[in-house]
């Protein structure tokens, strides 16, 4: 028990004082009178040895209690969590010194007043934490400072057991998506108050700061993706920033973005190409413009899946139409896109054109699912209502909604309502209202919407369409439905009344997509004498247009994975919603997951039936090396046999800079609702006071009793011995 | 059609060419179509050379317009092809052409192209267009012809077109190549004219392996087209004519 002890203890007695100073001077008094002291000035040696005694034995009396604070007795252990994360080597401090250095400054163990105080006053677990709480200085600082994770686990490992509170010091990062809802509730209830020391600045600057805020997980290969980023910018308002994708090293895609003042953040797309099938690592980079204090949050990454195999689109015309012949034109050479056409070229007579083996569409149009839902784009041509059963119209219609296809509806003399559709399934599916059958516009000219001249599809086409013949719409059409998007409209000529004709439309139809090109012959942008021949916007548009359409069209297993982006040592949760080749759930499927180490190593686990969900099951992994690991889910046997991918990218850092600056608002959030502080790292002082304050009453002090101790009986009787001795020698009574 | 019939009939052909084919310039002048139909029978018509037993005048309107016709009716009434019910001529340098991805030419023995008929005709074949030639005969022809379109497509050769080539299983099984006669040598005895003695499909590719265009060397499919409705014409030539012809129709629509 040292000094500092002591000068935080105070003494506590049984009597109020007055009453004792009374009783001090009746029995200080009483003992003089019995000793004969009293009107004898000349023994006063032996009037003060007597009245000391009286006195002491007085304030025995009286009971007294030293109230001290409790270093090792009732009150239990404070854990000191510090924040080694990476994010804690930002340089944000006043002095450009690191977030580590300023914390390391103020909470190593016996430096400084604050843990000196803390010290005095508790026993002290010095902790570290990156993902998990350590003893300080046992590992260098890793990535994934969720500080929800490290409160939890100190609960768990035993180390939190009877502590008397959290001195948590950190900048908050909070980046593993887990919720730290479950940490803070178990605090709550053991009890454990956290006091919070926020490090950082809320914003440090300065700073370019990038993230990637939508990215498609699935790709066709040469297919140009949006990639939508966010670049934010913290002393470099009004500077041009670069932004750079790379695909494997490769530069795919680079854009230019102005940063707003005080520190906004402003949004760009990232137009990149992939050329290469697999699952690509997207390494997104923002060139700061000058200093920048936080080099880990100028990049982020993404996974995307570029399919291997093409994606089977499958062209039906219920005549010869030269439309066949100048898309299958279009599609030769891409990679990405195998096309199956079906021409009904007589009566009973059908010509397959692209087909991958004898049986497909050998008995003409799909009557099945199995044999429909092989596609994953369905164009529908010049064909009447009458040449599909309804059975094979409910198809269709469940090819878009169930199946999540894609379906193009084209134009023709047999199309839409010229061939009776106005009365089909079609009628619903198609994008814009199915008029009675109108009159024949030999000459229409294509224009943008303000829609399309931002859609993928049709972007960037604005100069070419203004030298592009007209096209012949057989089926005019105008009203689209409401959540319908057009991007193509056309003027149909003087005297065809205002309202501009309907030339390419979608909209969202169930789990798929329908859109609808009424244009009869877009082939002419090909052939027409007034379009050179080296022209290719007739070839550009279809690829995008199919490639756009099929792009999101799901296989049998969709698969996610949260987190997509991990740690080392983070948890990931694969989920697999499981359906047939006929697409129809299968909650009673047996999905494995296997996914694959960078080392090569392949880890298995059968996954688990969500209950409640809609076929959905799921299985964790524990991610431990950094990389790529592609996860594949297969499910059933046979020709029943179904199979989705995803991936988890483990990246050293995670996205732990993705949100540089101090999360006060969560550091204050677990302070409050675990009964805790938060104070900011200057603001630190009086930390053991705080601690104590959250302590129950009786445990954060210890009471001695001192009327019974050894050294006030031995005064006693050193007194009385004393006394009785120096009378002895004066011959005294 | 031919002149192996003989001198006489030769001239007789030459004076009904004459006389017919101003008129159905003429009547070609007068037609402008809106463009309402998928298919149109297309018929090029082009310069030909002076001099000689070749010298026939306007030899693109050989046959024409009854073959068109006619060859139109069998293909509405075989296939399900929306077809333009009747003949559509146009020169080959007109803009015009590239509305008409199917181009129908013949008697190219005295073909002389024009420079401009040369790039248009390059042009047309590139842009996704598909000729058939048809009626000339004999070597002289082949060389005369084989000489104009190297000037289309120096680099590209004529080559023969094999029987597993889908233009012969679009919408017949077409197993044999026949010679079919003109209408003067239909009734018996020898099919060919001049020196043409063997009937050829040949053909120019693309660099994918496309036919763009399909010669019919040694052989008179317009004749055929035309005489169907003849009682003397033999129905074993028409109706491989037709066959083939509607074969390239589909053809041409498709691939």
């Amino acid at each position: 028990m040292d000094a500092g002890t002591f000068a935080d203890a105070r003494l506590e007695l049984a009597l109020p004082l007055p009453a004792l100073v009374a009783l001090l001077v009746a029995g200080v008094l009483a003992a003089l009178a019995a000793g004969g002291y009293l009107g004898r000035p000349r023994r006063p040696l032996l009037a003060v040895l007597r009245g000391v005694l009286a006195a002491l034995l007085v304030l025995a009396l009286a009971d007294p209690v030293l109230v001290l604070p409790a270093p090792d007795a009732a009150a239990g252990p404070v854990a000191v969590l510090l924040d080694d994360s990476l994010s804690m080597g930002i340089a944000d401090g006043a002095g450009g010194e690191t977030r580590a250095v300023a914390a390391w400054s103020r909470f190593a163990p016996g430096e400084g007043p604050l843990m000196v105080e803390l010290e005095s006053r508790f026993p002290v677990q010095h902790l570290r934490f990156a993902a998990h709480p350590r003893p300080a200085g046992s590992e260098p600082p890793r990535a994934d400072g969720a500080v929800s994770d490290p409160l939890g686990a100190l609960l768990e490992t035993g180390a939190g057991g009877g502590l008397s509170g959290v001195v948590l010091v950190s900048d908050g990062g909070q980046v593993s998506g887990r919720d730290a809802a479950d940490a803070i509730a178990r605090l709550r209830a053991a009890g454990v108050a956290v006091h919070a020391v926020g490090v950082g600045s809320g914003r440090p600057a300065p700073d370019v700061s990038l993230s990637v805020v939508q990215a498609p997980a699935v790709a066709l290969v040469g297919d140009t993706l949006d990639l939508r980023v966010s670049v934010a910018g913290a002393g470099h308002g009004g500077e041009t920033v670069g932004v750079t994708a790379r695909d494997g090293g490769t530069l795919a895609g680079e854009a230019a973005v102005v940063l707003p003042a005080a520190g906004a953040a402003a949004a760009a797309t990232v137009q990149v190409r992939l050329d290469e099938p697999g699952l690509r690592r997207i390494q997104v980079h923002a060139a700061p413009p000058g200093r920048d204090i936080v080099a880990g949050n100028d990049a982020a990454e993404v996974v995307v899946w570029v399919r291997e195999q093409p994606v089977e689109v499958l062209h039906f015309e219920g005549e010869p139409r030269f439309e066949v012949k100048f898309v299958r034109r279009a599609l030769t050479g891409d990679p990405a896109l195998s096309l199956a056409s079906l021409v009904r070229t007589g009566d009973n007579r059908f010509l397959r054109l692209g087909a991958r083996d004898p049986r497909e569409l050998a008995d003409g149009f799909p009557d099945t699912a199995e044999t429909l839902f092989r596609y994953h784009v369905l164009v529908l041509g010049s064909v009447e209502a009458a040449a599909l059963t309804e059975a094979q119209l409910a198809l269709v219609e469940a090819f878009v909604s169930r199946r999540g296809g894609s379906l193009l509806l084209l134009g023709g003399r047999n199309a839409l309502s010229e061939g009776g559709h106005g009365a089909t399934v079609l009628a619903h599916l198609s994008p814009v209202r199915l008029e009675p059958p109108g009159a024949f516009r030999a000459a229409v000219t294509a224009t943008l919407t303000r829609e399309g001249r931002a859609h993928p599809v049709t972007r960037d086409l604005e100069g070419r369409l203004a030298t592009l013949p007209a096209l012949a719409v057989v089926n005019p059409l105008r009203g689209p439905k409401p959540g319908a998007r057009v991007l193509l409209q056309g003027d149909p000529g003087p005297g065809a009344g205002a309202d501009p004709l309907t030339l390419l439309a979608w909209h969202r139809y169930g789990a798929g997509r329908v859109a609808v090109l009424p244009a009869r012959d877009t082939w002419r942008w090909r052939m027409h004498a007034d379009v050179p021949v080296d022209d290719r916007t007739h070839e550009l548009l279809w690829r995008r247009l199919l490639r756009w359409l099929a792009r999101e069209v799901p296989d049998p297993v969709g698969v996610t994975v949260h987190p997509a982006v991990a740690a080392p040592g983070q948890t990931v949760t694969v989920v697999a919603r499981v359906r047939g080749p006929d697409f129809q759930p299968l909650p009673d499927a047996r999905p494995e997951a296997a996914l694959m180490t960078p080392l090569g190593d392949i880890h298995r686990r059968p996954m688990a039936a969500r209950p409640g969900a809609d076929a959905a099951h799921a299985a964790t992994f524990t991610m431990a090396w950094p990389g790529l690991h592609p996860v594949e889910i297969t499910a059933g046997e046979g020709e029943a046999a179904v199979a989705g991918r995803g991936a988890v990218l483990v990246t050293a850092a995670g996205e732990e800079f993705a949100r540089a600056g101090l999360d006060a608002a969560f550091l204050e959030r677990i302070a409050r609702e675990t009964g805790g502080s938060y104070r900011r790292l200057e603001d630190a002082a009086g930390i053991a006071e705080r601690v104590a304050a959250t302590l129950p009453p009786g445990e954060a002090w210890r009471r001695v009793e001192l009327w019974n101790l050894p050294v006030l009986l031995l005064a006693v009787l050193a007194l009385a011995c004393a006394e009785w001795w120096l009378r002895r020698r004066r011959r005294l009574p | 059609m031919g002149t192996g019939a003989g001198r006489w009939g030769a001239m007789a052909v030459a004076l009904a060419g004459a006389l017919l084919a101003p008129l159905a310039a003429a009547d070609h002048e007068r037609t402008v179509h809106p463009l309402t139909h998928e298919f149109y029978f297309t018929r090029g018509m082009y310069s030909a050379g002076g001099g000689g037993s070749d010298d026939w005048g306007a030899r693109w309107a050989v046959d024409y317009p009854k073959a068109d016709h006619q060859f139109l009716i069998a293909l509405k009434r075989l296939t399900g092809v929306d077809a333009y019910p009747s003949d559509n001529a146009i020169a080959l340098a007109e803009a015009r052409l590239r509305d008409f991805p199917f181009l129908y030419v013949l008697e190219v023995g005295s073909l002389l192209l024009t420079d401009a008929d040369v790039k248009a005709l390059r042009d047309y074949l590139a842009a996704g267009g598909f000729m058939v030639v048809d009626d000339f005969w004999g070597t002289a022809a082949w060389r005369n012809f084989e000489a104009e379109m190297g000037r289309v497509f120096p680099e590209r050769a004529i080559v023969d077109v094999p029987m597993d080539h889908p233009v012969f299983h679009a919408y017949y099984d077409v197993r044999e190549i026949l010679q079919v006669p003109n209408v003067y040598q239909a009734g018996g005895g020898p099919t060919h004219e001049y020196d043409g003695y063997v009937p050829r499909v040949r053909g120019i590719f693309d660099d994918d392996g496309r036919l763009m265009v399909l010669v019919n060397w040694n052989t008179d499919l317009g004749d055929a087209w035309e005489w169907a409705d003849s009682p003397d014409y033999p129905l074993r030539f028409s109706t491989f004519a037709y066959e083939l012809g509607i074969n390239f129709v589909i053809y041409a629509m498709s691939y």
